[in-house]
């Protein structure tokens, strides 16, 4: 099958080749049918990657080690399941797969472009397949899946184990699918710009891909950290790591793209800010990818030792010197359409979010370059970790807290001072009460309450909202409540799909605010029989079970775990050593509660016997993991279509009654 | 609920969005200077947790793990002693302890390593020297962000206002164009509010009585 | 060679012909389908006129929780309202959109306008928009007219 694989991989790449000349030719040419043929091209493009997706699995499932990545990256003892991790665990296969998924992508957004932007498509076009081709060509070229070793191995190597886990069937795909699919807004800014339209006919697909992959992104993020948090074995969810700064920065980005292009969407302004934005994002995506593969940071998630850094240098220079002469040059049209109102605006309020977010990128980039340059100036080596990311950024983080529960109580174009008091009156004495009411209890570490007290802010505010907005929609449409809520929120899909988002965000606040603050953690080294006691908890350490197996040794440790004298629950934290690897991977016990996670997990087995416990107190983390969910809720009702009818039945002059007016309000 | 209280009329237009973006700023400048994020204050001390070499002498665990997350474990990518699983990294906690329980300050300790490592064993620039700039230059560069955004706003607005008010209907031909709009209002507010039809709330339209297809109509 | 190499090749093969012909054939069927042709009655959405009917929806929402007086909403309501006629009228005249859509609106329009023709304009006393006599109310002002 490797040689199906390989074929239709190259067949894959002179498709979206021919696509972007096509594209551009035809449309200078006026040319409609070789645009056309282009535009076919891209699907038949697709397709031939599904081809070759299928085959390299179908490899991987049929154990054909003469393939040198399925030997890298699989082994006989390795479970069918897995091949879909598998698939995506090295550098080729992972490439693939974004040449897929942009390809898909492509296809999908091109084909359901909507019909003013019909005259810009074919640049769009262009656009998107060039970047394909370059993947493509990368792939087929520099980091073939289908390469042959000039022998049959009798076994694989086996998959890495920290990849043998459930987060990781969704984080990578989920995350390079989100930052590969920044391409696709910004394919249509930069069609829009080369076709010299001045209106803004990119702003609906724009907004909607904008969304798609900032979802993709926001999932594969969490999902990530959820990993990290459950297999890494040192309870903390995220390392400030130069990897995952990268992909970091390009979800900032996309985040302030996706708030601004509303205001382009309704208002016609900021038409060059969202053009820089999106760029920006692409820019950043493109490093987040080079970061991947570069091999020139030591990280736990660089794919190893690449060439393929400098190559991605080169088209990520390309990709954002390109766009910005492109910008540069149709700079003149880009007008705004009107004038800001007042500075009491949600205009207004979009802007300062685009700031803060492009702040905290701003930071996460400066604290990741930083030890290149002291090396260069000062020729002193310096870490950046995680204390000054979480000394600057968190304050930042804040803010942007805050701002999120303002900006959506202020309307567009200008707000009246005494409505925006009324709004933001309740949402106030939310925060502030809740602030009261922790100090009572004795929690006085500042920006804890800060933390607590702002979340407390944005809930309230959110939950106004949906009263009043459902308190007058029963009072015009006679409806119970439940009803009202679920036809408000189906009337203002982008709107509430928002808020549900934003809860979504403040959630995540809760997590990080409780764990950051509140966690404690206890490391010991047990003997069977021991006890020990953390918080109101109390563990008994049993014994552990050794058991080898092919690639590994399982260790299994049975811990009960005990509160105000009664057995609660039995768990069983395990640790799995692969020697191969010289690495182990463990599998915590975590018993999670919404108030707090007890999280027990091995970090050593000694040859005594004893077995070495990290032991922690997570408050509040349980709320970062349910985020994940109600955030695609959000994005799923944000996203969903309204069927806007702009059709009238044509009344015949018989029946025709003038005027079927609604009952009075 | 009303408060009247509120209700003074001291602040105007953009008196209170610059009110408002300066508590913003201060509010981030503040914090800043609020110092750790995980606050290192000793508890009070506790009894050593068991540990095969059990170290001599009471300290408070929770600013020994403080310590651990400023260190880099040297032979890891990228990974701080409190998180590292290898030998070296368990060896160099012992050692924090081991230097607490001896009385060592949080200082003491960390320079300690610098002497023997590098700069580079702290998980932060040192906040001192040349490294400063490294915590400056984002507080910097936030507060010119948010002048620079305030300047913009200011920018956006003094462009001239657009005239709102719409004029005096001149275009006459406009008119039945105008009524067909507001039929198509009426039909949107009309529709049975089902899942799928942007059905919306009409009433306030209905009662600031703008709309005038039907009254056209029926009086004819 | 083996067997299972061979079918492999033979498979890319087939898919590299099926990519020229469905390539190729965009050149040899030169007929271009108009878009239109695909749109149902019911699907069709007409995105700028949309645009503008979605910001009503908005400022119909902002007005009902408060957040905008009497006067903006109104304001900001016939501003909308102009647009749209204006868009409306643009969009007929240039004849573009789905031609069952277009063929309704003008119906519709033309039974205005036949109605129209036979009242007089006037101007509205307060605004002095110009406006049909037959309304008991300015529909810019709201204002009442004698009749």
């Amino acid at each position: 099958m490797a040689e199906l694989g390989a074929i239709s991989l190259w067949i894959a790449l002179a498709l979206a080749a021919y696509s972007t000349t096509g594209s551009v030719v035809g449309k200078l040419r006026l040319a409609p049918a070789l645009v056309e043929s282009a535009k076919t091209a891209m699907y038949v493009a697709a397709l031939a990657l599904l081809v070759s997706t299928l085959s390299l699995v179908i490899a991987f499932i049929s154990r054909d080690f003469e393939i040198a990545y399925v030997a890298a990256h699989s082994d006989l003892a390795m479970e069918n399941k897995f091949t879909w991790v598998a698939f995506y665990a090295g550098n080729e296969g992972s490439l693939l797969y974004i040449g897929t998924i942009l390809a898909i992508m492509s296809s999908i957004a091109v084909w359901r472009s909507p019909e003013k932007f019909r005259d810009a498509l074919p640049y769009t076009t262009a656009v998107l397949m060039l970047t394909l081709s370059f993947f493509l060509s990368v792939t087929a070229i520099m980091a073939n899946p289908f390469e042959k070793l000039p022998f049959v191995p009798i076994d694989g190597e086996g998959i890495n184990p920290l990849l043998t886990h459930f987060g990781m069937f969704f984080h990578p795909p989920a995350l390079m699918a989100g930052l590969i699919g920044i391409t696709v807004p910004f394919a249509f800014a930069t069609g829009s710009l080369l076709a010299g339209k001045t209106a803004d006919e990119w702003v609906d697909p724009g907004r909607v891909w904008g969304i798609i992959s900032w979802a993709l992104l926001a999932s594969g993020l969490l999902l990530g950290s959820w990993w990290a948090y459950t297999i890494l074995g040192w309870g903390g969810f995220w390392f400030w790591d130069p990897v995952e700064n990268a992909a970091f920065m390009p979800w900032l980005g996309i985040t302030a793209f996706i708030h601004s292009i509303m205001v382009q969407k309704r208002r016609g302004m900021f038409r060059m800010w969202n053009i820089v934005l999106v760029n920006v994002s692409f820019g950043l995506a493109l490093y987040g990818m080079f970061m991947n593969r570069g091999g020139s940071v030591p990280s736990v998630h660089s794919f190893g030792e690449s060439s393929l850094g400098w190559i991605f240098l080169m088209f990520l220079a390309i990709g954002v010197i390109i766009p910005f002469a492109i910008f540069i040059w149709r700079y003149p049209m880009l007008k705004s359409a009107r004038n800001l109102d007042s500075m009491l605006s949600r205009e207004a309020a979009f802007l300062i979010n685009n700031m803060l977010l492009l702040a905290i990128a701003f930071v996460t980039l400066w604290g990741t370059v930083y030890p290149l340059l002291s090396r260069f100036t000062n020729d002193e080596e310096i870490t950046v970790a995680r204390p000054f990311y979480d000394q600057v950024n968190g304050p930042l983080m804040l803010a942007l807290v805050f701002l999120m529960g303002i900006g959506p109580l202020i309307p567009w174009r200008k707000a009246t001072l005494t409505s925006v008091r009324r709004s933001l009156l309740p949402p106030i004495i939310g925060g502030l009460a809740t602030v009261a009411i922790l100090v009572i209890l004795g929690l006085h570490k500042e920006y804890a309450l800060v933390g607590f007290g702002l979340s407390s802010f944005v809930t309230t505010g959110i939950l106004m909202e949906w009263y009043r907005g459902t308190r007058s929609r029963r009072r015009s449409s006679g409806e119970n409540f439940a009803a009202s809520f679920i036809h408000l929120i189906m009337a203002n899909r982008p709107r509430y799909g928002g808020y549900i988002v934003h809860l979504s965000v403040v959630m995540v606040t809760l997590g990080i605010v409780g764990t950051s603050f509140f966690s404690t953690q206890k490391d010991v080294v047990m003997n069977p029989g021991d006890r020990v006691s953390i918080e109101d908890y109390e563990l008994a350490y049993l014994g552990s079970i050794e058991t080898p197996k092919g690639n590994r040794t399982e260790y299994i440790s049975t811990v009960q775990i005990f509160r105000d004298g009664e057995l609660i629950d039995t768990t069983r934290p395990q640790r799995d050593f692969y020697p191969n690897f010289n690495m182990a991977s463990t599998s915590a016990a975590i018993r999670s509660t919404p108030v707090e996670d007890l999280y027990i997990v091995p970090s050593e087995n000694l040859p005594d016997g004893s077995v070495g416990f990290r032991i922690l107190v997570n408050p509040l983390i349980w709320w970062m993991w349910v985020a994940g969910p109600v955030m695609v809720i959000g994005t799923i009702i944000a996203l969903w279509p309204q069927k806007v009818s702009t059709s009238v039945p044509v009344p015949s002059y018989g029946r025709f009654s003038p005027g079927t007016r609604p009952t009075a309000a | 609920m009303r408060l009247s209280i509120l209700r003074s009329n001291i602040f105007f237009k953009t008196y209170h969005i610059k009110l408002l973006l300066l508590l913003l700023a201060s509010t981030v400048v503040a914090l800043y200077s609020v110092n750790t994020l995980n606050a290192q204050t000793p508890d009070h001390p506790i009894p050593t947790s068991i540990e095969s070499d059990p170290i001599e002498g009471t300290y408070s665990e929770r600013q020994a793990q403080g310590i651990d997350r400023m260190i880099m474990c040297p032979v890891c990518p990228a990974e701080t002693i409190d998180q590292a699983q290898v030998e070296l990294s368990f060896q160099m906690r012992k050692i924090v302890r081991q230097m607490l329980s001896e009385g060592s300050s949080r200082d003491e300790i960390l320079d300690f390593f610098v002497d023997r490592y590098g700069k580079d064993i702290l998980a932060a620039p040192p906040k001192s020297g040349v490294n400063l700039v490294a915590w400056l230059l984002p507080i910097v560069g936030v507060a010119g962000g948010l002048v620079a955004v305030y300047f913009i706003l200011r920018s956006m607005t003094r462009r001239g206002q657009e005239t709102v008010t719409p004029q005096p209907l001149a275009d006459v031909g406009l008119i039945p164009y105008l009524q067909l709009i507001d039929r198509h209002l009426e039909m949107r507010r009309a529709t049975p509010r089902s899942v799928g039809t942007s059905g919306h709330t009409g009433s306030a339209v209905e009662s600031s009585g703008t709309t005038t297809s039907d009254e056209t109509e029926e009086s004819r | 060679m083996d067997s299972e190499t061979l079918i492999s090749i033979l498979f890319g093969a087939i898919l590299a012909l099926f990519s020229i012909a469905t390539v190729g054939y965009s050149f040899v069927n030169n007929r271009r389908p108009l878009p239109e042709e695909n749109a149902t009655y019911s699907d069709y959405t007409d995105q700028d006129l949309a645009n503008i009917f979605d910001a009503i929806s908005t400022l119909d929402l902002e007005f009902q929780l408060g957040r905008l007086s009497q006067e903006q909403f109104r304001e900001q309501f016939q501003a909308y309202r102009l647009q749209a006629a204006t868009v409306l009228r643009d969009k007929l005249e240039a004849g573009h959109g789905n031609p069952t859509w277009v063929l309704e609106q003008e119906i519709l329009l033309a039974r205005y306008q036949l109605e129209n023709r036979e009242e007089r304009i006037i101007s509205c006393p307060d605004c002095s928009a110009s406006i049909l006599d037959t309304p008991t109310n300015c529909p810019h002002c709201g204002s009442e007219l004698a009749s």
